[in-house]
């Protein structure tokens, strides 16, 4: 029954965003993929983020934007993570995250300036999702497992 | 708050809730009830909803009914007007706008201020809270036909006390679309109870001569099995007929697939009817609608416009007696007049041929097996829930939301399960990937595996979250299943 989870990871939609498919389909997929998921679904805050991956001790906090201004919306998360002693967390973001047409290597650098570990470009599917977390996962421990 | 139960709410009840209710916005003081039905009982027996969807029934017509929203008087009556004359529109109806529909009445009376300074729409519907009972009126009195509220909400109390008193005779939304859909962290008991107080004022006004017509639209679909709407729109029936609702219009969601649409809308009206008759109702009248759902649509007008005409076509072979439809601006932006009217115009002109042929649906053992599939489905939920409740199917609803019996893909509302998923099969019905919770039987469970089984065979490979992805978007990327 107790098979432990590959990884323990905090899912959501950040702003006041509604969409809510890609979330949902991803975090399906993670659990039935042997992830243990935390789900905070639509309308959340970068503290919610921070404090519910703090809470159960999460590998990774993934963000799904698809209003287009989520560079808006996650400047400063990795700090807060820091903050909240959980700096090492692994980041990712997906979705449609900028509004205006630019190349994608530039909103990729955008976002890992800014202390994500992983940019998921538009369209990526969950298949590909899990597979990069599982090699980053094992990469990786996470300081709040090697804490705990 | 009482606990739940299907009981029709007592006159002291009800009188203290709606004294609450309509103290929470200043318009609320405006509505008194003896004097609305005297405005209602004025009005030329066609221009309500009610009475006109039986009239077409009884005389095998399709009706059109547009969704149709915006926020000044003057810009809604525009609209509506349009619709009326250009858009051959046969029922109106008067979108609600997302702040008034989350009751954040402060904003709305911000986003009516701005587009009345500037002319232009600021809100993505008519704010009903914020323009009180009169200048609903001054709407109606300038339109013909009837015209109902639009849009699922979590609380529509005051919407429906003004809405009502203002002169429309329906109301589209309900308790079970509004949780799955609209909220995030409302429970569903509290949604069960602000819908009960909504079909309680229509009881009001069916029991003081005035008919209402109450549309149920139990869940959005995303690659859905039929059950999954139709086992929650009957619940939303059974609710309305305990508080005193008469006049019930079942929306059938349309999802693109012939025989199992027009299975879905067979077996709703069939269950709808015989969930009614065993509860004791069986002077409650119902219509059906159809539609297709929101979402991803694609972006050439010609596109759209086969699309219009097909799904029309479904309704029209399944004798619903209202056809909905989406518009040519949909994956664009909210519809314009222009756009609405032209894309009403493609239906009317289908309907047209198609009425008087009566052709319904290809009879055949594939149609059958498939009315025989949801049929199931729809009982082995709806019984589910009812044992739950110990045969009051409002607890059941709340228990079988927790224990995951009710379920629902993609919902926003994070106290639902979420399960349950859909995959389309080798003809792009949409079958279960995972059933969740379901109470199903294994028949049931084998039927959809098989189904599925076939679409991998298509395939040359298991269906996974990809092919769920691909069929999301495939009638938006321009066909029933995605192309290779």
């Amino acid at each position: 029954m107790n098979i432990p989870a590959k990884g323990v990871i905090v899912t959501g939609v950040i702003g006041e965003d509604v969409h809510v498919t890609g979330v949902r389909i991803l975090e399906h997929a993670l659990r039935s993929n042997g992830f243990e998921v935390h789900s905070l679904g639509i309308h959340n805050s970068q503290e919610d983020f921070v404090a519910k991956a703090k809470e159960t001790k999460a590998d990774v906090i993934l963000i799904s934007s698809l209003a287009g201004h989520a560079a808006m919306l996650v400047e400063g998360l990795r700090e807060k993570c820091v903050a909240a002693g959980i700096g090492n967390i692994f980041l990712t973001i997906g979705g449609q995250l900028v509004i205006h047409a630019e190349a994608w290597e530039e909103t990729e650098k955008t976002f890992l300036d800014m202390g994500f570990d992983d940019v998921a470009p538009p369209f990526q599917l969950p298949d590909a999702v899990i597979a990069k977390l599982e090699k980053a996962l094992g990469l990786r421990p996470s300081e709040a497992k090697a804490a705990g | 708050m009482n606990t739940i139960s299907n009981q029709r709410w007592s006159d002291a009840e009800f009188d203290a809730a709606r004294q609450e209710v309509l103290s929470s916005w200043p318009t609320g003081a405006q509505v008194n009830l003896e004097e609305a039905v005297a405005y209602h009982a004025a009005m030329p027996p066609m221009k309500n909803a009610a009475r006109r969807a039986l009239a077409a029934k009884n005389q095998g017509e399709t009706l059109l009914c547009p969704s149709l929203g915006s926020d000044t008087v003057a810009n809604h009556t525009a609209l509506l007007q349009h619709m009326e004359k250009e858009g051959e529109a046969d029922i109106l109806t008067s979108y609600i706008d997302s702040f008034t529909r989350n009751c954040l009445f402060e904003r709305a009376q911000e986003g009516l201020a701005k587009a009345q300074e500037s002319g232009r729409p600021v809100l993505n519907g008519f704010p009903f809270a914020i323009h009180g009972v009169e200048k609903t009126r001054q709407v109606i009195n300038a339109i013909h036909r009837p015209v109902m509220m639009f849009g699922p909400s979590p609380d529509a109390r005051l919407t429906h006390e003004i809405g009502l008193a203002g002169g429309h005779t329906g109301y589209s939304g309900g308790p079970l679309i509004s949780f799955w859909n609209y909220t995030k962290d409302v429970p569903v008991a509290q949604l069960l109870r602000n819908f009960q107080y909504v079909n309680r004022l229509m009881g009001r006004y069916e029991e003081m001569g005035v008919p209402i017509l109450y549309a149920v639209s139990g869940a959005m679909p995303s690659i859905s099995p039929p059950s999954l709407m139709i086992a929650p729109e009957i619940i939303e029936v059974l609710i309305a007929a305990a508080q005193g609702v008469k006049h019930i219009q079942l929306n059938n969601w349309l999802q693109g697939h012939l025989i199992q649409d027009l299975a879905g809308i067979r077996v709703f009206r069939k269950l709808a009817r015989e969930y009614l008759d065993a509860a004791g109702h069986t002077d409650v009248q119902t219509v059906t609608y159809s539609v297709s759902p929101t979402g991803r649509f694609p972006t050439s007008q010609e596109q759209v416009y086969a699309l219009i005409s097909y799904f029309t076509m479904i309704g029209s072979m399944g004798n619903v007696q209202i056809c909905g439809s989406r518009t040519i601006d949909e994956a664009h932006h909210i519809p314009t007049p222009e756009g609405s009217a032209k894309s009403f115009r493609n239906a009317r002109m289908f309907l047209s041929m198609m009425g008087p042929q009566g052709a319904s649906a290809p009879e055949g053992a594939t149609l059958e097996t498939e009315c025989a599939m949801v049929e199931k489905e729809v009982r082995a939920i709806l019984d589910a829930v009812l044992e739950l409740g110990k045969g009051d199917i409002a607890q059941g609803t709340v228990l079988a939301v927790e224990s995951g019996i009710l379920d629902q893909p993609y919902s926003t509302s994070q106290q639902v399960a979420g399960r349950v998923l859909g995959v389309k099969d080798a003809t792009g019905a949409a079958r279960f990937y995972d059933f969740g919770n379901l109470p199903l039987d294994e028949e049931i469970k084998a039927f959809h595996r098989e189904k599925i089984a076939e679409r991998e065979a298509l395939l040359g490979h298991k269906t996974g979250y990809d092919t769920i992805v691909a069929d999301l978007t495939a009638i938006a990327d321009g066909a029933i299943l995605p192309v290779a």
